[in-house]
């Protein structure tokens, strides 16, 4: 090859290894992303899951323990503000307190022992709380993911290409402490 | 985390390639041998040399068809077999919800696409393994022995090991190894058994010396292959468990678990006799060897050949992290290891990582959704009593009978047990095949119609 050769062909080469480089990052990126929808997704359904078992155990509840009405409502009350909430770090306060209020309904239902011995309540109640435990790993796989996703978007040089490719920060699915005592809020 | 997997898989690659060297040389030397003690006529007239080369290629190309074959038979049906030659079988449907719950749990701290299916062994030996070509295809198998022995912390510990198996694609990297081991113990079994006939027969040719060079060069690969490739696997596979380790704290946040786990496994004194050799390397712990499973032997050899890592130094390492990340896990293997401060991971691995703090389960959920305090007393007084130490052990024993009811329950429901609920309130379960037309309760005496 001579020299001239070389001078024509050398800008093509360059040019084509930071081509493949930026495939690669982009996809690098896109798979984390998916990854991080996935997880998001995975919550969701578990949430989901969870508000379509609350009905039933309100309904379940009821028949033995009718006039606990506080505790009913307030899970009631919860379940509604959780459902119609979209953002992530809203959701994450609001399901917190879904879950404070299924617990003191939990508590209650200690005092009635027919309650306690009813087949249908002790199903939902395992239901409930493996639900619990899912929505609880659900949410620490996000985390990671998202603390992935984020840490790779952010670090040089591949920071570049997701300011070009307008990639989104993610939020973490956790109610910080201080949002953990929002609703108490003092005037 | 898709860092780690795509180290695992590259290192998975060239192990497997060096693997298939090993096989094609032992090929050649295959070709060689049977034509030196079966030469064709035609073959005999013409140059030895030549006749020689052209069978190393000859047998190249048997070991490749072989390899295939076998290959063939475990990407269709790999799973299967091995879950068959342990004697496992599945787990019927809501037989055991803890077990299928701490499964669903686990898989999706992992973020699996889909939590694998559940196999179970019948015996008391407490021990589990995975297996499975990729993610969305594996399987667990956990003995009915694990589930009696184990508490639910435990068990999730356990699962989430087995389901890092399944996420760092060592299960998968577990059948392709299997098969090329497979491949070269076959083919130097064969070749030893055509020489050992060779010589019974004296149909040897008279050669010349180089004959002779050739002939113990063919023999002495004949038997270094099996071992060589062992050694191959070996050298990854003590590595994959100490990262199976530290991955299953990071789903579970509890090191305290796995290491009680591991103590309660290594320590029991239930032999499997049914695991085989091959596929002994998958289970948790070593299921054969009583003495190799607890105490460490830290010689050179003792430990070169052995798939697992000591137990006793995997619960130590456990014992020592002071939080659920690798980092953490990192620190405390250095710690541990007597010999050699090298690291367990390379910093290509800890890139990013935060520290995770570690969470007792029990805790964790007081935590994570406190009870509003006028509730709480209520509750308090009811669940968190003090208990004295008699009453503790009653309470462990007490679970202890739960869980092994609750194991048999899988095996009768295995089995197509049918249920049948006396008036006076007593359950009880006969096999299907029962002829009579009633059966008396052990309670109350009466007789009921089935």
């Amino acid at each position: 090859m001579t020299q001239s050769q070389l001078m024509t062909f050398l800008p093509i080469i360059i040019l084509a290894v930071i081509f493949i480089w930026v495939v690669m990052v982009y996809n690098g990126l896109v798979v984390l992303k998916n990854q991080v929808k996935n997880a998001w997704s995975q919550i969701d359904v578990q949430l989901k899951r969870r508000y379509d078992l609350i009905p039933n155990l309100v309904e379940t509840v009821k028949g033995y323990a009718a006039h606990e009405k506080s505790a009913l409502e307030a899970v009631i009350k919860a379940r509604q503000t959780a459902i119609n909430i979209d953002n992530v770090k809203d959701k994450a306060v609001a399901e917190n307190a879904l879950s404070g209020a299924l617990k003191s309904l939990f508590a209650v239902a200690e005092n009635y022992p027919d309650l306690k011995a009813n087949e249908n309540f002790l199903q939902l109640q395992e239901e409930i709380t493996s639900t619990e435990n899912k929505i609880s790993y659900a949410r620490q796989f996000y985390n990671d993911s998202v603390l992935e996703y984020n840490n790779k978007k952010e670090m040089f040089p591949t920071n570049m290409i997701a300011t070009i490719f307008n990639f989104e920060h993610r939020d973490f699915f956790e109610a910080s402490v201080t949002e953990k005592e929002a609703p108490q809020v003092k005037f | 985390m898709w860092h780690q997997i795509a180290i695992n898989k590259r290192n998975s690659c060239i192990l497997l390639t060096l693997m298939l060297l090993v096989l094609l040389v032992l090929g050649a030397a295959f070709g060689m041998l049977i034509s030196y003690y079966f030469p064709i006529e035609m073959a005999r007239s013409a140059d030895f040399q030549q006749m020689m080369l052209h069978s190393a290629q000859d047998g190249i190309i048997v070991a490749f068809v072989v390899w295939c074959i076998l290959l063939l038979c475990a990407l269709t049906n790999g799973k299967n077999a091995i879950l068959a030659l342990n004697q496992a079988y599945k787990l019927p449907e809501y037989s055991h919800l803890v077990l299928e719950n701490v499964v669903e749990e686990m898989s999706i701290a992992a973020g699996l696409p889909k939590p694998p299916e559940i196999y179970v062994i019948d015996t008391a030996m407490p021990n589990a393994f995975a297996t499975g070509l990729n993610p969305k295809k594996a399987a667990i198998a956990v003995t009915t022995g694990l589930l009696v022995e184990l508490d639910r912390d435990e068990l999730q510990a356990v699962v989430a090991h087995e389901i890092a198996h399944i996420v760092n694609r060592d299960t998968m990297y577990m059948i392709f190894a299997g098969v090329m081991i497979g491949t070269i113990v076959f083919l130097s079994e064969l070749g030893l058994r055509f020489m050992r006939n060779g010589f019974r027969s004296k149909r040897c040719r008279g050669g010349g010396k180089g004959d002779l060079i050739i002939l113990v060069v063919c023999l002495f690969l004949m038997i270094l292959a099996p071992i060589l490739a062992q050694l191959l696997y070996f050298s990854i596979s003590q590595r994959r468990e100490y990262l199976a380790d530290a991955c299953a704290v990071q789903y579970t946040r509890y090191p305290q678990g796995l290491a009680t786990a591991l103590a309660k496994i290594s320590g029991s004194l239930y032999m499997f006799r049914d695991a085989d050799k091959i596929t002994s390397a998958m289970y948790i712990v070593h299921p054969l060897d009583y003495e190799k499973r607890y105490k460490s032997t830290y010689s050179m050899f003792g430990n070169a050949f052995s798939t697992h890592p000591p137990t006793e130094k995997r619960i130590k390492i456990l014992e020592k992290m002071t939080g659920a990340d690798f980092n953490a896990y990192n620190e405390a293997f250095v710690k541990v290891s007597k010999f050699g401060k090298r690291p367990l991971l390379k910093k290509e691995f800890l890139y990013g990582v935060k520290p995770m703090e570690i969470q007792n389960p029990k805790e964790k959920k007081e935590k994570e959704n406190p009870v509003p305090s006028a509730m709480g007393i209520a509750a308090a007084a009811a669940g968190v009593a003090v208990l004295s130490e008699a009453e503790k052990a009653h309470k462990l024993a007490k679970e202890k009978v739960e869980r092994k009811r609750s194991a048999q329950n899988i095996v009768l429901k295995a089995n197509n047990y049918i249920e049948k609920e006396c008036s006076c309130g007593t359950k009880f379960k006969f096999p299907e095949e029962y002829e009579g037309q009633t059966i008396r309760c052990p309670h109350c005496k009466q007789n009921i119609l089935v």
